[in-house]
This record gives structure tokens, sequence and C-alpha cells, in this order.
């Protein structure tokens, strides 16, 4: 039998846990299923959940006893058994091999430069999670993609009015950093990383997660990008709750806009990326690819904007759910602060949806009832996603009923504001961690 | 400092609680105090771009209509 299991190691691994363990893997495997199917049926988004789905199962299904070698230098490892200075096994160590349970994908718990450079040769995932994760650049790249495909002539049109849903969708955003800190114990540095789910932003949330709480980037970037999947599925029911249909019929008055020329949108983004670089340098790297993608697109450089729609956007994105996938692996994924996570994300993004149509509500009443409240809803940035899901649920109710572009302002406003957020979370946390200690002494 | 943390990690009950960072606890209005001055930084900086954007579409604007009134 210890054959079979040692021939078959994904089966003999399984055999191989506790109960909880076995429970822990089984669950994974059956949503990758669901995320698969329900990427396929479009309730959550295909483009992200059928990688995502796919890496869950082939990660959780294919779990090994790594060699003693890698044993040694995995983090998963019960004590670390390699010197760093030489990379040497202690002799008890090579007596008796650790069985460690790894998989050839990914070891993203590495940290170690010796121990890094061993599993960039063993696990072929490994160069895109250390190169293009870790550091931040798989954020920026999506991030360029996401500028590309903004047309900021919509909030240039009007830009207080979608400045203002913007800032009361980071409602969840603002709201949650106390609720992590005083309710859930987590640091000033966890807890604004969690809070950045509320912007529905996964490359905020990713690189926020990497400048203030690095040491879980894994489960807040995994639990942040499932929740976002499901903006898409979960806002619509939320909308019907909160807005009754006698008020979602309700028809927007139009008024006349002049043409934003792309000259103006160039100034605005070369304006607003040189401002919000000078007041927030840690989140340079988001606002200049951002602002780089809108520049891009309206300095209308087509070769740059086919690639960086086309082949950089798409690459990345397709990666993004790999990689995610692939870095849910029970033993990763199944971490006592997980559960944390998953309550505040959800807490966050319900309080953001919420915010946002409390603020369509403050302009339906100033505007004397002649505003639609659900394009509030877009104001949470999850771009387009959320704009594209109020302008279907006003559409079902109200046929003929465009509101895409009031919602596209909100949207990109979203973007907007939720890196002005990212930018002053990473900029005054390591301003405040030391005051709280001065004030605890 | 490392004396002090080291008699924490030995359990020593007498050593007050606030020597290692992980076990400061900001009281919850410090912490709502701190939520607030971020959002009032972000209410800021997008009540300026606003601003800027609104002055821009002034400006230009201003301008489309001189070009008009010249042809």
């Amino acid at each position: 039998m210890n054959t079979f299991f040692q021939i078959f190691q994904g089966i003999g691994t399984f055999v191989d846990s506790s109960a909880l363990g076995m429970l822990a893997r089984l669950s994974l495997l059956l949503l990758g299923g669901l995320l698969v199917y329900l990427g396929k049926k479009g309730t959550l988004e295909p483009l992200l959940m059928i990688p995502m789905g796919l890496g869950m199962i082939a990660v959780n299904a294919g779990m090994l006893y790594l060699d003693p070698v890698s044993a040694a230098r995995s983090e998963r490892a019960p004590q670390a058994i390699v010197s760093p200075a030489d990379g040497s096994q202690s002799p008890a160590a090579a007596a008796e091999p650790a069985r460690v349970k790894g998989n050839m994908l990914v070891e993203p718990l590495v940290k170690d430069n010796d121990n890094l450079m061993h599993f960039m040769g063993l696990d072929f995932l490994q160069p895109i999670y250390t190169f293009t994760f870790s550091n931040g650049l798989i954020a920026c790249l999506v991030f360029l993609g996401i500028g590309v495909l903004l047309d900021v002539g919509f909030v240039l049109a009007r830009p207080f009015e979608s400045m203002f849903l913007a800032l009361c969708a980071e409602l969840g955003t603002i709201v949650t950093f106390p609720v992590a800190v005083g309710i859930f114990g987590m640091n000033y540095g966890e807890a604004a990383s969690v809070s950045m789910i509320g912007g529905a932003d996964g490359p905020m949330v990713m690189f926020t997660t990497l400048k203030l709480a690095p040491d879980l980037f894994v489960p807040i970037t995994v639990v942040g990008y499932l929740y976002l999947g499901l903006t898409y599925g979960g806002y619509p029911y939320m909308m019907k709750l909160l807005v009754p249909k006698s008020i979602r019929i309700t028809k927007t008055v139009k008024k006349p806009v002049r043409d934003i020329s792309s000259g103006e949108k160039l100034a605005f983004a070369v304006i607003a990326c040189g401002a919000l670089c000078l007041l927030f340098p840690m989140a340079a790297p988001l606002f200049l690819c951002l602002f780089l993608g809108v520049a891009v697109r309206e300095a209308e450089l087509t070769s740059f904007v086919k690639l960086i729609d086309g082949t950089i956007l798409y690459g990345a994105t397709l990666f993004l759910g790999l990689m995610l996938g692939v870095l849910c692996s029970a033993d990763v994924i199944f971490d006592p602060v997980v559960l944390k996570l998953l309550v505040l994300g959800i807490f966050a993004l319900v309080l953001s949806g919420i915010g946002g149509i409390g603020g369509g509500y403050i302009l339906y009443y100033l505007k004397g009832k002649k505003y639609n409240p659900m394009i509030g809803i877009a104001a949470v940035s999850c771009v387009p996603t959320t704009a594209k899901v109020a302008q279907k649920m006003v559409q079902n109710d109200a046929p003929g009923e465009i509101i895409l572009p009031e919602a596209l302002g909100a949207n990109i406003s979203g973007v907007i504001t939720s890196a002005i957020l990212c930018g002053v979370y990473v900029a005054l946390v390591p301003i405040f961690q030391p005051i709280l200690h001065h004030l605890a002494k | 400092m490392n004396v002090l943390w080291g008699t924490a990690a030995l359990g020593a009950d007498s050593v007050p609680a606030v020597i290692s960072p992980v076990t400061v606890e900001p009281s919850m209005l410090t912490v709502i105090t701190h939520a607030g001055i971020v959002y009032g930084i972000a209410i800021a900086i997008s009540a300026l771009t606003a601003i800027l954007i609104k002055l821009m579409n002034v400006v230009m604007a201003a301008r489309s209509g001189n070009e008009a009134e010249q042809a």
C-alpha cells in the first residue's frame, strides 16, 4: 500500500493528512471547480475565475512529498535545516530527511535568496511569482491596462458628481480600518491592507499589502480577488435590496456636456500623475502606470494601445488568475488569519457598496429626484464591472435608460480615489505606528 | 530593551505588556482619529482634483469660445 501511495503521491499526501487537512484540500478542489463553473456561466468574471479555479484544482490535487533537499529549503518544513550561509545540511537532517508536502508549481513563502534560487529552477511558476508578484509588477501591469481602458472624459465632464460618489463608495475602505484594529486586533499595516479590499481594485490591494503587510500578502490578495469576483454576482442583489423599484426606474436628467478633446485628457493625465506622485512617492509606481495608460490612449499611440490593451493586460490577467489559484493551497490558505480576512473583506466590500448607493441617494435628493441612485454602485471602482452592473440593472427596470456615461465617470473616479487612499495609507501608516508606540510608553 | 524582551519571552508577569510592539493596543478613539485623518486627506485631495478639472473645463470652454468668436 505504501508503494502505491509513494507512486501516486497526490493520493498519498491526501490520505496522510489530518481529517481537517483532507477537508481543506477537498473543499478547495470543489471551490476551484465551482469558480470555473461560475466563470463559464458568467456569474463571476471568467477571465480571472477560470484560470484561478484551474490553478486551485491543480495545486490541491497535485500535492507531493518534496525531495529531501527541497524539503529542507522549503518554508513549509517544520524547521530550517539548511544553513543560509553555505547551503549545507545539518547532519541530523541529512540522516533523516523530513517528509514535507509541497507542489511543483510555486513556493510563495520562501524568502532566503539561496532557497529562492533553488525553487526558481524547480517550480515553473516561481519566476512569475518572484519577479512579478512579490514586487508588485503585475499590479502595475494590470493598472497600465486599466489606464488604457479608461476614458477620463467621463470624469472631466462631471467632476464633482463623480468624485463625490467615489468618496462615498470608499466607506468600506475607511470604516474597515478601525474595525480591523479595534475588534480584530490587527496592526495598522494589516488593517490598512485588508481595508483596501473595500476599494475593489485588485492591484491596489496587492500594492498596499506588499508595502504594509508583506507577511499577509498571499492571503489578503487571494481573499481580495475572490471577493472582487463576487462584485459581479453579488452587487445586483444588494442594489435590489437597497433601492426600491419605484426609485430604480428614475430617469436621470442629462445635462448637455461639452466635448472633451484628447489634448485636455492628456493634460489632465500629466498634471494628475505629477501632482499625485509628488504627494505620495510611495505609490508613484501605481500612479505612473495608471496615467501612462491614459496618456498612451489619449496621445493616440495606437501601437502601444494594442500592445497594452491586448498583450500586456490579457497576459497579466491570465497569470494573475493562475497565480492566485495556485497560491490557494490548503496549507497556505488555511491560516487562522484568513478567517479574519474573509470577514473583513466582505465587510469592506458590502460597506463600500452601501456607501456608493448612499451617495447615489444623496444626489437623488439633491437633484430633485432626477438622478438614479443605482449609479452610485459604479463608484466602487472595480473597472468596468460595477459600471456595467449599474447599467444592466437600470436597463432591466427601465428599458432604454442609459446611465453608462455617469456610471463610468463615477467608476473612473473610484479608481482615482482608491489610488489616493492607497497612497495615503502607504504614506501615513509608517508615521502613525511610531506615534502609537510613543503613546503606549 | 533586549533584556526586557527576553524577560517577556520568559513569561515574567511583572513585565508590562507595552514593551513589545506587538502588544501595543491603541485606543479605539486613536484609531478612529487616524482613520479620520486618512479620509480627511483623501477627501481634500479628491476635492482638489475635482476643482482642478473644473478649472480646466472653464479655461478650455473660454478658449474654444474665443476661437469660435475669431472664426
